[in-house]
């Protein structure tokens, strides 16, 4: 195992583990406003996630009370979908959106446990027992 | 955006969805009202939610809130033949408010369902944010 391979691991989970979280809140958001007339369902793809990263733009301050921040992120790349839109214009499936977040669950839980064995290998290499 | 914020949003999304709980229960309540102190006398007119999702400018996030309460001034009102009522017209009928007991039912369970799944995004959530603190373990 050379050097390279263990601070792309962590860059790795961390690019998941980012993308992960900003597609609960873009998840949540779709259920909060499942009953809004005219809302079109949201969802993000890791592919535009990881591209917005590396094009994220800090934001300029010229004054000590702005806050900062970043433009060009996820919610940048958000896409709108309008498949099964209902009579009021609204476009967000319950069960649909329901999956999904199941699916970022799991896959959030399956990153904490990379990590932690990730870890528990690096003990094990320094010769201390769990 | 952070698993706090996500939080904020299935909050507000409970929030919105209890208010309209609340005012279908309004209107459930106030089904045969056919004098209202805020009307000056007129019947009850059955009340709406309107919801409106707004991006959080500090966050990022889309949210939900509620833009206003209206009531409803397009569904006419139902006249009920009652002569011996004071408040019968010349013509014995008295105006009965225009609550559709059949729409606040269903209004009644849907923002019950959407609650729901509010929760169930609230409980994913917080399990991803005890995940992340089991990493720290």
């Amino acid at each position: 195992m050379d050097g390279t391979v263990q601070p792309s691991l962590q860059a790795s989970l961390k690019a998941r583990m980012g993308f992960l979280i900003d597609r609960q809140a873009v998840l949540a958001g779709n259920i909060a406003n499942a009953s809004t007339p005219g809302y079109l369902e949201r969802d993000i793809s890791f592919k535009s996630y990881v591209a917005g990263a590396q094009n994220k733009l800090a934001m300029a301050g010229t004054d000590t009370q702005h806050k900062g921040g970043t433009m060009g992120g996820a919610g940048a790349s958000g896409i709108q979908s309008a498949r099964f839109i209902q009579h009021n214009g609204n476009a967000v499936r319950l069960d649909e959106q329901m999956v999904k977040m199941n699916q970022t669950k799991l896959d959030y839980q399956m990153m904490t446990q990379i990590y932690a064995k990730h870890s528990s290998m690096q003990k094990l290499a320094l010769g201390r027992q769990q | 955006m952070d698993l706090m914020a996500t939080m904020n949003i299935s909050a507000g999304g409970m929030y919105a969805q209890s208010t309209r709980a609340r005012v279908a229960a309004e209107n459930i309540a106030n089904a045969d009202s056919v004098e209202s102190a805020d009307d000056a006398g007129q019947p009850y007119r059955a009340k709406q939610v309107y919801f409106k999702s707004y991006m959080n400018p500090q966050t990022g996030t889309t949210e939900v809130k509620v833009e206003r309460i209206a009531k409803d001034t397009v569904t006419p009102l139902v006249p009920v033949y009652d002569p011996a009522n004071k408040l019968a017209d010349a013509k014995g009928f008295v105006m009965h408010p225009n609550v559709d007991q059949t729409v606040e039912t269903v209004n009644m369970k849907d923002a019950q369902r959407a609650y729901e799944a509010n929760m169930a995004a609230y409980t994913t959530t917080r399990d991803m944010a005890s995940r992340t603190l089991d990493m720290l373990r």
